[in-house]
């Protein structure tokens, strides 16, 4: 078949180049990830079957807006959502899906985000709930307008507001549960966004979070779904989704034009999904939960140094453990010793003060075979070079 | 000592496998799946050029091995973004670089760089630039579809028709001056006025190029031109990743706008996502860009072109040329005409009939051909040439 030339065509060009090892190359040094799949470190491993279908649409051109189509069907069918769209990241999702609130298909209104002052732009937000990327909800102009109570969002609501946004691992941060909340926008008529981002594994959760009710939910695509470093899911009300996507690219002159999102992308974001969905969780989850528990009895070993078990409430379904030492017998604080797993050589990236309550915690889920061993010999090494003398001399 | 706070009850009879380090090795064992197929959808022959609505360029075989590679291999992000920018910078004589997630995402953080400077304060408080320089200069003969991407940001924009306007429009709330090239209707200040007036002022220029390649080379007279930020578009006549571009220029400018970038948490371009396989890409593009000559580049599309005009030129009444376009960027392309008296077919329908066709094939669009039937061969391999030749052939003798 025709189409298929430029794949067999480029598959057989790429593998006949000699083996480049562009990393020893540049001098960029890989490193031991005891954190977990955070962007700015990569993100998580994606799925064998995202590669192959990655290189499968590199292979094979279609037009983009028929893949943008079928695609979104297929995740829609997938999560039980109405419609869907694959954005650049879950950022790239919020950012459309209240571009797409405020603007609601509009083209004038389109044409001049981020000024918002002839339309709906304020979006109601939990003051418990006001964290670092609620940043994202102001890039295309809106304003955030905090709230405490049913009767605080009664007072706000008004014709200028565009959006409610709800924080759905911070449940215990917002004074109105999720379920009245959402109640409260049907009410009221906004629509109701949810950052459901981090919420995933398990991916069961997206069917549930879809059933409550949100009128726009948005995922990560390259952490817990294992896809394509910047994709993300936007998932919801049909008309929402297709003015989201009218504020999107390849559109020329979208406001988001410049979040592009690859065919190769949209397309392994949809294989990320199925893969995700059929996947043996239970299993992954006692893998690591295993590697944990077996750093936590080797940490044990060393006097003084107690673990704890614990698996974050709300997130993604990860175990971890949580390290700590006795500070009189080893001097060397949280900061310091993470900066030490930092500077060694291989580099160890660990979850560390701002993300944990100035705790040290340790993932499993980007760990690769045998560094668990790694890190825990490094921790001793580093608590033992500190030892205060008298313990020392014991 | 080790306590267990939740969930890990059952946790001990399973082998640790880890899913993660057998991916690489797995990736060639994935089932064989033909999913345009499962989806409904109808591949085509890309006989028009690198649009982005029909999926860019075809990235050369040295950038799919790279980000393949890069998706295997994991390292720090901003690691990766300073050993990469530091080499593009080197390999395209400019000060520093980035890679954004295309040219547009360029525009938007060079204006975001020049509009808040090194001032976190402003940099968290856009799109609202209030206390802050928001306003770009543009002459009107530059204006055209992209100049909203100078908007995204916040910043407003401000016509010019000549060095006099320039002079009188340019004050504290200035925070850059635009340049387009090529346009398709010229300049009232050429780039080197324009360069030398924006020093003058004290006001930091910007050159949107991001259609001047191939050849890559035409990157390094850019970068000399001395405009303070030049962008150009990775996943085009680069033959990059699709949704990548760079940003070249000042070093200071840069660093700005890296920190209104990817994978910053609360930056403004936080949404604009590349890839760790799209910055090494779009290196790797870009060297293996810089080393192919122009002339292999044309002989390349002139063959693939030889073998459609083999295919046709016997009909009666067809005249093909093969040229290369005027402007920045070298283009071949292939026009083909007919004798409407010996082959009864409008334009628009023979358009339709390679579209309708299986396999279809899209040719350039007649809004930038001038109405004419033109081929590009830019996103064509060995061996679709030989198809398309024979659909035209097909398409035209159904018509005598």
């Amino acid at each position: 078949m025709a189409p298929s030339i430029h794949l067999a065509a480029t598959q057989a060009a790429a593998a006949s180049l000699p083996k480049v090892d562009y990393y020893a190359d540049l001098g960029v040094k890989p490193f031991i990830n005891a954190i977990g799949p955070y962007s700015s470190l990569g993100g998580a491993e994606m799925w064998p079957e995202v590669i192959a279908a990655m290189d499968y649409a590199i292979g094979i051109k279609v037009r983009m807006d028929d893949l943008h189509d079928a695609v979104g069907q297929r995740i829609a069918a997938l999560t039980g959502a109405d419609s869907a769209m694959v954005s650049s990241g879950a950022t790239g999702a919020m950012i459309l899906g209240t571009a797409a609130c405020m603007t609601m298909g509009d083209a004038q209104r389109m044409e001049r985000l981020p000024d918002s002052r002839e339309m709906p732009s304020e979006v109601i937000i939990l003051k418990g709930q006001r964290y670092l990327y609620d940043r994202s909800i102001r890039a295309p102009g809106a304003q955030l307008v905090e709230v405490e109570t049913a009767a605080d969002i009664r007072a706000a609501v008004s014709d200028k507001t565009a959006m409610m946004f709800y924080l759905l691992n911070r449940p215990e941060q917002a004074n109105i549960a999720a379920e009245e909340y959402i109640a409260i926008a049907k009410e009221l008529g906004v629509p109701i966004f949810c950052d459901a981002a981090t919420t995933v594994p398990p991916v069961g959760n997206i069917k549930k979070t879809v059933a409550m009710g949100f009128d726009l939910i948005c995922y990560s695509g390259g952490k817990g779904l294992r896809g394509p470093y910047s994709a993300g899911l936007l998932l919801g009300r049909k008309d929402l989704i297709a003015c989201a996507r009218q504020n999107g690219s390849p559109n020329h002159r979208a406001y988001g034009r410049s979040m592009k999102v690859a065919p190769e992308e949209y397309l392994g974001m949809l294989v990320a999904v199925e893969k995700s969905l059929e996947f043996d969780e239970d299993a992954e989850y006692r893998r690591q939960s295993n590697v944990v528990n077996a750093m936590a009895r080797e940490l044990a070993l060393i006097p003084g140094v107690t673990t704890v078990a614990a698996v974050p409430k709300g997130e993604a379904r990860e175990p971890y453990i949580e390290v700590h030492w006795d500070k009189t017998r080893y001097d060397v604080d949280v900061a310091a010793l993470k900066q030490a797993l930092r500077e060694g050589d291989p580099s160890i990236e660990v979850r560390a003060l701002f993300l944990s309550s100035q705790q040290l915690h340790l993932t499993a889920v980007a760990l690769k075979d045998g560094e668990a061993q790694i890190v825990t010999g490094r921790i001793r090494g580093i608590l033992l070079q500190h030892e205060t003398r008298a313990n020392a001399d014991v | 000592m080790f306590r267990r706070r939740s969930f890990l009850k059952g946790a001990a009879s399973i082998a640790p496998l880890s899913l993660v380090a057998s991916a690489a090795a797995d990736i060639e064992n994935a089932p064989k799946r033909d999913f345009y197929k499962e989806l409904g959808l109808t591949p085509f022959i890309n006989a028009a050029g690198a649009y982005s609505s029909y999926g860019g360029a075809r990235m050369r075989p040295e950038v799919v091995a790279a980000m393949r590679y890069a998706a295997t291999h994991k390292v720090k992000m901003r690691e990766l973004h300073d050993v990469v920018g530091v080499r593009i910078a080197a390999l395209t004589g400019c000060e520093s670089a980035m890679v954004t997630s295309g040219a547009t995402a360029a525009i938007v953080l060079g204006v975001a760089a020049c509009m808040t400077l090194d001032d976190e304060k402003k940099m968290h408080q856009l799109p609202n630039t209030a206390g802050m320089k928001n306003e770009v200069i543009i002459q009107k003969k530059h204006r055209y579809t992209y100049d909203r991407s100078l908007t995204v940001a916040g910043a407003t924009l401000v016509e010019v028709e000549s060095e006099a306007d320039v002079r009188r429009l340019v004050n504290d709330r200035t925070a850059m001056m635009f340049f387009l090239k090529p346009t398709q209707i010229g300049d009232d200040i050429p780039a080197g006025q324009f360069i030398a007036l924006a020093r003058e002022l004290g006001v930091p220029s910007f050159c949107d190029a991001a259609t001047t390649t191939p050849p890559a080379l035409n990157i390094i007279d850019g970068v000399n031109e001395g405009f303070d930020l030049i962008c150009y578009s990775g996943g085009k006549g680069l033959r990059g990743p699709y949704s990548a571009g760079l940003l070249l220029g000042r070093e200071d400018l840069i660093r700005f706008a890296r920190r209104h970038a990817a994978p910053n948490d609360t930056s403004i371009g936080r949404g604009m996502k590349v890839s760790a396989e799209e910055y090494l890409g779009m290196l790797v593009g870009l060297e293996t860009g810089l080393r192919i000559s122009e002339a292999d580049d044309l002989a390349y599309k002139g063959k693939r072109f030889d073998v459609i005009v083999n295919a046709i030129q016997d009909i009666p009444g067809v005249v093909t040329k093969v040229f290369i376009n005027e402007g920045h960027a070298k283009e071949l392309y292939l026009d083909i005409d007919w004798d409407a008296d010996l082959i009864d077919l409008s334009r628009d329908n023979f358009v339709q009939a390679l579209r309708d066709h299986s396999p279809s094939v899209e040719i350039r669009l007649m809004l930038f051909s001038g109405g004419r039937i033109q081929l590009s061969a830019t996103v064509m391999d060995e061996g679709e040439d030989v198809i398309v030749g024979q659909i035209i052939r097909e398409t035209l003798l159904a018509h005598r």
